[in-house]
């Protein structure tokens, strides 16, 4: 199975590294997938996972969830319908949508998408917070379980 | 009403010690940070239900400035690249072209127009995205439709599969030429002080010039949708035209030596808001012409031009010293395109407002739509310049001079990075200006005159917050996207006070 493992963040900013921690670590290992970090979620993550078989997806969150908490998500539980869009705010599950729409021969056939809750994404920081470090590792495991 | 009327009237009398983190806690209800990562609009309203005043806020992401300070030049341009997921490539270029200057270099003619070529590519996939995202389902599914379908998705539902999916197609290749050109996936790393590492091989070459074509299809496409779409529809030309979606201000943007359009390297120039020059300046003059405004309840600050006097507050009209920047203020300074395409748009863009300039805030689309054909073009020109597959990409540095200023039109408007080094090149001082920042004095007006306009005897619903929303969507607000937590990093929440001060109604988007 073609599988492509996408890390999303700021790679500066303290928990804001979780996705992109998540993929790089993976990526040394030298594992069946593809690994690649984008720093938004709009058309690009849409551009990234057509053609492949399995899509996975890593990225902070802030949804008021017991901090480190880890969500494992499908399509259809993270596509909004309302939200404001601006080009920088296309929201993942819009993206998402737009390719099964649009590209429905060419959309993973499986897509998770796993998100870390989070708390310090304004400070210029290679350190997480200790509860965000534990959820890292704990998806690095569960990805590598998928692979 | 002045700003200090409406506290004293709202909130009683304010602290005489404001600081941009004033303790006026009633206008921000609960603090925007950016944990929450939404922007806020605080509308009041008089005893009759119509708006009285309206303020924006949202948080300006600055800890990039200090963050730089201490790390080597040459690192700075794929650290900055970071600022803005979305807009990863103009941070990236205009640290670049300061870069140059503090290492005391020029890039050679084909580093130069390798670069030029990447950034008309990210204009492309730039533009394309709002454009898309953003402007046009306003129109195309209506600006009354509701949420769930006025967005892209619903866009494209209207317009079609094929239409859709030949849009997304032709724009992935402009994605492809800023991945080719920037040297790594996704995110830029080509950037030499005085060069670019990447060079194009002839097989790259006639490949980009194949996509240009595509390009220039994709900005012909979109125009030919505006037309159709907008400006054949009467009601939404009253929307364009009429004056809940009218700001008067002054403009700032680049023209070439000849006064045309200019993206990557420009004279800058302020015109006022009859089109009279105020100004020009390069580099670090621009210290002459803008000043910034604090204002205690907002977290942005408010710049202004010095030249107009001081600061005269958030107003509009005449003896305003406010000015806008993007693709509205360029297409106002410049006398034309500088390509062929682009500037048959850009004479029935201004034969149909008729005066100049052009004030009518929705028009920024139809301005961003003509730059992104104009890109395309000015791709296609330079993929056939015959110095493009040169391998001379570098002048070497061998000094370090200590201060540069890079400043580039941005798509949503003019950028300025502004560095100072010791002498081995490392960074002391950094200053970033980004276009949301010039603009936001013209957003607050914006919202308020839309709000004034739609928001009667106190009613205010769905289709209201569409309609407010509206007026600050063509600026494209480039703030918190430093950081990307999937809830997406600009929610608006707003917030209609009555005129006691009470908090009659929350509306959110998210």
């Amino acid at each position: 199975m073609k599988t492509i493992v996408i890390g999303i963040g700021n790679p500066f900013l303290a928990d804001d590294r979780a996705g992109i921690v998540v993929v790089e670590s993976l990526a040394q290992e030298k594992l069946k997938a593809d690994f690649e970090i984008l720093y938004t979620v709009g058309f690009e993550l849409l551009d990234k996972i057509l053609g492949y078989d399995q899509a996975i997806i890593v990225d902070a969150c802030m949804l008021g969830g017991k901090l480190g908490e880890i969500f494992e998500v499908g399509l259809d539980d993270i596509f909004q319908t309302k939200s404001m869009l601006n080009s920088h705010a296309i929201h993942i599950g819009t993206s998402l949508r737009l390719g099964m729409d649009l590209y429905p021969e060419l959309m993973p056939k499986q897509l998770k998408i796993f998100l870390i809750e989070v708390k310090n994404i304004t400070e210029f920081s290679n350190q997480f917070t200790p509860q965000v470090k534990a959820a890292v590792e704990k998806v690095k495991t569960r990805i590598k379980k998928l692979l | 009403m002045k700003i200090e009327q409406v506290f004293a009237k709202y909130f009683g009398q304010i602290p005489k010690n404001k600081g941009r983190n004033s303790q006026v806690k009633k206008i921000e209800i609960n603090p925007i940070t950016r944990l929450e990562g939404h922007g806020k609009i605080a509308i009041f309203l008089d005893d009759n239900g119509n708006v009285d005043d309206a303020f924006f806020q949202v948080v300006e992401f600055r800890g990039y400035e200090k963050f730089l300070q201490g790390m080597p030049m040459e690192e700075v341009p794929r650290t900055v690249s970071t600022v803005c997921g979305v807009c990863r490539g103009v941070h990236f270029t205009a640290s670049m072209k300061a870069m140059d200057q503090i290492f005391g270099v020029e890039p050679t003619p084909t580093a130069r127009k390798l670069r030029e070529i990447y950034f008309m590519s990210h204009y492309i996939e730039d533009h394309a995205a709002i454009l898309y995202a953003l402007g046009l389902p306003d129109f195309v599914v209506g600006p009354e439709a509701d949420p769930a379908v006025r967005n892209v998705v619903g866009l494209i539902q209207t317009v079609g599969a094929e239409t859709g999916k030949a849009v997304l197609n032709k724009r992935r290749l402009a994605v492809k030429i800023f991945e080719l050109l920037g040297g790594k996936p996704n995110h830029p790393v080509a950037a030499l002080p005085g060069g670019w590492s990447k060079t194009l091989s002839e097989e790259e070459r006639k490949m980009v010039d194949g996509w240009a074509d595509e390009l220039i299809d994709l900005g012909k496409i979109t125009l030919q949708i505006f037309e159709d779409i907008i400006l054949k529809n009467e009601k939404y030309m009253a929307l364009v035209t009429g004056d809940m979606y009218k700001v008067v201000v002054n403009y700032m943007g680049s023209v070439a030596e000849d006064g045309k359009i200019a993206y990557y390297d420009g004279l800058q120039k302020v015109i006022d808001l009859n089109g009279n020059e105020i100004g020009t300046f390069r580099g670090k003059e621009y210290l002459d012409f803008i000043a910034e405004r604090v204002l205690p309840w907002s977290y942005m600050k408010f710049p202004y031009q010095k030249k107009l006097g001081d600061w005269q507050g958030i107003k509009e009209g005449e003896g305003t010293n406010l000015y806008a920047v993007g693709p509205l203020p360029r297409l106002n300074i410049v006398s034309g395109m500088d390509t062929p395409e682009a500037q048959k748009h850009f004479e029935k863009y201004h034969d149909t407002f008729g005066a100049k300039p052009v004030h009518f805030v929705l028009a920024y689309h139809w301005a961003r739509a003509i730059e992104m054909l104009s890109a395309a073009e000015r791709i296609k020109e330079l993929i056939n310049d015959p110095e493009i597959t040169s391998k001379d990409n570098w002048n070497k540095p061998t000094q370090v001079v200590g201060e540069g200023v890079g400043i580039i039109e941005a798509p949503r408007g003019t950028l300025i990075h502004h560095y100072v080094t010791d002498d081995k090149g490392i960074v002391t001082n950094a200053n970033l200006i980004v276009a949301t920042t010039h603009n936001n004095g013209p957003i607050n007006l914006a919202i308020k005159n839309a709000a004034k306009h739609f928001i009667k005897d106190g009613k205010v619903d769905e289709a209201v917050l569409n309609y407010v929303e509206m007026a600050f969507r063509p600026y494209d607000l480039c703030l918190a996207c430093a950081t990307h937590t999937v809830t997406g990093v600009m929610p608006l929440e707003m917030e209609i006070y009555d005129s006691e001060g009470k908090l009659q109604k929350k509306m959110r988007n998210f």
